[in-house]
């Protein structure tokens, strides 16, 4: 039977379809099971983006650590690495998960967190860098981005003598993560989760990003602008006084050997 | 038959291969050469041996009969000695007394008949060799010692000859020649103007081979010495001034571009008015704000490294000029082309431009204003801190409530749009407001630069225009901050730790909260703070170049005299601005080592020519 030429030549085609009809199925399956197939193939189904859209939602991650009053084995330090909203609200509505990498030296170095809180506490003696990747829900076709910042135990060198024991060590970031064209779906989750002040307006306890504080950097930052603006056109008269200078010594000059 | 009582040791033959073995085995180390075949055949001829014959022989070139023998082949026919040809002779000119008299006696009177004759005799006997007619010569006929030992000494007595040096003889001889020649060419005719071409043209080249200056002879011996004796530090210090005048020569051109490539991009500068105040905090930051924007839109062009001066010079430019709009197409048009930017002013603030945004994908019917995120914010925060949703809600009411933004439009177009900026009307419906520029810091507002994007289903869209260049996807706002290159991320952010803004442990700047208030602000200060370095750079330079004139200008004084250089400055014409870019123009960065005189006369001609042109156009 196999030798069979007619059945040769189909031999090829079935391959296709079966290739075909598996391909359809994952694609079906997927809708129904949470995966996490390549977001290629989610791209390539998922629904329209709007254009123009764009949607930012803060963040704050970073580490809080303590140092150990009682130190058994080698480990000084308690530190918790995290991601949450600045105000305390509930950002699970658009993340699907959060991995934490930490350093090979610990157990299960990639800590998953399918829910809030995205946390991870442990307890060490250094400083490593910490990779923080953020997976997005399906409906919303985003690749997963990552963060990058060193977990910090130590206070820093300028105030290292004044620390008191048993303060802990504040290790913060604020960002913003945009979101571009997004899809449909993820539109609507993302206005839908939306709920309460986003940004405290005053810093409290933990939460230490608020609107006064933006306030106050854009502040810093305009009098540095102006500042540097200030110095530019001094220094570009300082320019200018210096090309005149040089104009007249040259004439000085060529008048002095000519006459010499 | 006795027996023999030495055996001979039992003779091996030994086959070639046995040989190699035995060599190879024995470990001796000579190398066995096979020694060629001594035998050699007589070689074959086939013609009959010569025959030879002792003759004797005479030779022309000898004056004596003197007869001498070689062996010849019999058959051969002897005319002369072969190597007789060989034999050359020079003939010296020679004169007759009434030549003499009419053409010789005028030339020099140095010499005298019988000086002269002598000379000639000597370059007979020596077949003008001149160098030893010159060691032979002797103040006296009789006397032939060589002249120059003892030459003070025993040589000048009355009466004698004085002494003559090689050039001297040769430049007696040769003038002698050249007289000659000329008289007896001109006495075969009878006008001696009146020569065929021919003859003059012959005459011209007899006279050019026998040309002789001895001048130059003698001062070319001169060089000659001085080169010989040169020690052996001033050798080195000739090779390595002239390593030196090479360098300079080949980095020269090269200089001359980085200058005007720097004081091209302070020329934008320049053509902006200058502002002599400071322009207000509010409307400074936004037209900076603004073309900020824009700079970041050039940079984020797709796959295009922008020209990041050009951008910076740009931002900068919008930045120092101020409110003016009339000045920033004018800053433009001096730009080089920034990547994305249509050549020409494409900043205008100020006029209503849109860019049209050709979305060829479909959308499906969303509210139709969706607003950038920033402005709804802005909006809500203003709002005592009403659900501050950074979500774009499609409201007419926030968007009338946010205070007047500043909408600048730009043609150039976002990374993704295909189409270039088109001037349209502005025609927006609905109570959005277009103010003039506010901005304070006590509410914090943000007013970024927005554009807007028509779409085909959805009608105008606004958005800001830093985020008009994103692609789809999710970004980090402080991945979207302004690129430095890398050659200035140093200086800036050692800059920014002065000003105590950096956030700790990062590797380039960033803010400390990331917000797009504070980004937006956060650009304009990297945009500000580059030219700020390039000027101090500059200025710099140029104050070191003031100091080695002044050095220069101390050690000319002193060379002509305090008072003498007072009055040549005193009476010099003052320095007119305008003149100043004409001499930029010529001069080079350094002044370099043997043109400074050169330069100097260079700088008062092109000086002149400036003031003289514009005389010429003033009238």
């Amino acid at each position: 039977m196999p030798k069979h030429p007619i059945f040769l030549l189909a031999w090829p085609c079935l391959i296709r379809l079966i290739i075909f009809l598996t391909c359809c199925a994952s694609q079906l399956l997927s809708f129904f099971f949470v995966s996490d197939c390549s977001p290629v193939i989610l791209a390539m189904k998922t629904g329209k983006r709007l254009k123009g859209v764009v949607i930012s939602r803060p963040i704050v991650y970073g580490n809080i650590a303590i140092e150990l009053p009682t130190q058994k084995s080698n480990n000084t330090h308690k530190w918790t690495v995290f991601l949450r909203g600045p105000n305390g609200q509930d950002i699970s509505s658009f993340i699907h998960k959060v991995e934490f990498k930490l350093h090979e030296t610990f157990v299960n170095n990639n800590r998953a967190f399918k829910t809030a809180p995205y946390e991870v506490t442990e307890t060490g003696w250094g400083e490593f860098e910490i990779i923080t990747k953020i997976y997005f829900p399906l409906s919303s076709g985003e690749k997963p981005i990552s963060l990058y910042h060193m977990l910090k135990l130590y206070p820093p060198d300028s105030q290292a003598q004044t620390w008191p024991k048993g303060k802990p060590v504040n290790n913060f970031f604020y960002d913003e993560l945009i979101f571009s064209d997004p899809t449909e779906e993820f539109f609507d989750t993302l206005t839908k989760s939306a709920v309460g002040p986003e940004i405290p307006l005053k810093a409290t306890g933990n939460h230490i990003f608020s609107l006064e504080s933006e306030a106050a950097e854009c502040k810093r930052l305009e009098s540095a602008v102006s500042q540097v603006t200030e110095k530019y056109n001094e220094y570009k008269g300082r320019a200018q006084a210096a090309e005149i200078e040089i104009a007249e010594l040259r004439r000085d000059i060529a008048a002095l050997d000519a006459a010499r | 038959m006795f027996q023999q009582k030495h055996k001979h040791p039992k003779q091996h033959k030994h086959t070639a291969m046995s040989r190699e073995l035995n060599s190879l085995y024995l470990e001796n180390h000579t190398v066995p050469v096979p020694l060629a075949d001594l035998f050699q055949a007589k070689p074959k001829f086939d013609t009959k041996a010569e025959r030879w014959t002792w003759r004797p022989f005479k030779s022309s070139a000898r004056t004596d009969n003197l007869t001498l023998s070689h062996w010849v082949k019999r058959n051969e026919k002897y005319t002369d000695y072969y190597y007789a040809r060989y034999n050359a002779k020079t003939q010296p000119y020679q004169y007759t007394d009434l030549e003499y008299d009419k053409c010789i006696a005028p030339l020099d009177a140095r010499w005298s008949k019988e000086e002269t004759d002598y000379l000639l005799m000597l370059c007979r006997q020596f077949d003008l060799r001149f160098i030893v007619v010159h060691d032979r010569y002797s103040m006296h006929p009789d006397r032939p010692a060589c002249v120059n030992a003892d030459a003070a000494g025993e040589a000048v007595a009355a009466g004698d000859r004085p002494l003559r040096s090689l050039e001297d003889l040769k430049d007696r001889y040769y003038s002698i020649c050249r007289a000659l020649t000329k008289y007896r060419a001109g006495e075969d005719s009878r006008d001696p103007d009146d020569l065929p071409l021919q003859a003059t043209n012959k005459l011209a080249d007899d006279l050019a081979l026998l040309g002789f200056d001895g001048d130059k002879e003698r001062e070319r011996k001169q060089y000659l010495e001085l080169l010989f004796s040169r020690t052996k530090e001033e050798i080195e210090e000739e090779e390595m001034l002239i390593v030196e005048a090479r360098r300079i020569e080949s980095n020269e051109r090269r200089l001359i571009h980085e200058r005007e490539a720097m004081l091209n991009s302070h020329a934008l500068f320049e053509e902006a008015p200058s502002s002599a105040t400071i322009p207000s905090v509010k409307v400074q930051f936004t037209q900076a704000e603004t073309v900020s924007a824009a700079g970041p839109l050039a940079n984020g062009q797709p796959g295009s490294a922008a020209a990041p001066a050009s951008a910076f010079a740009a931002a900068a430019a919008a930045a120092s000029a101020g409110p003016d709009s009339a000045t920033l197409p004018k800053v433009r048009k001096g730009a080089p082309d920034a990547i994305g930017i249509d050549g020409g002013a494409s900043v205008r603030p100020m006029k209503k431009q849109k860019s049209i945004h050709g979305s060829p994908q479909p959308t499906t019917p969303v509210t139709p204003r969706v607003k950038s995120t920033t402005a709804a914010a802005a909006a809500n925060k203003a709002s005592a801190n009403k659900a501050a949703l950074g979500v774009s809600v499609a409201s007419t009411d926030s968007v009338s409530a946010a205070r007047g933004s500043s909408v600048v439009r730009n043609s150039m177009s976002p990374g993704r749009a295909a189409s270039v900026g088109i001037i349209k009307q502005e025609h927006l419906d609905g109570p959005v407001q277009f103010g003039p520029v506010t901005f304070s810091t006590e509410d914090h507002l943000v007013n970024p630069a927005i554009i807007q994007i028509d779409t085909p289903e959805t009608g105008p869209i606004f958005i800001a225009q830093r985020d008009a260049r994103l692609g789809p996807g999710v970004f980090l706002r402080s991945d979207k901050l302004f690129p430095i290159p890398k050659n200035k991320l140093e200086a800036v952010k050692q800059f920014m730790t002065q000003l105590d803004l950096n956030s700790p442990n990062t590797i380039w700047p960033r803010p400390v909260m990331a917000t797009a208030a504070v980004c937006d602000r956060f650009d304009t200060l990297q945009t500000t703070i580059i030219p700020l370095l390039d000027c101090k750079k500059v200025a710099d330079k140029l104050e070191t170049e003031i100091q080695v004139l002044r050095a220069r200008k101390r050690m000319l004084m002193n060379d002509v005299g305090e008072s003498r250089a007072e009055e040549i400055i005193k009476k010099l014409p003052p320095i007119d601005p305008s003149m100043i870019a004409a001499i930029r123009a010529t001069t080079p960065s350094t002044p370099t080592i043997d043109s400074t005189p050169v330069a100097a006369s260079r700088h008062n001609r092109k000086g002149s020519t400036a003031s003289s042109r514009k005389k010429a156009a003033r009238e």
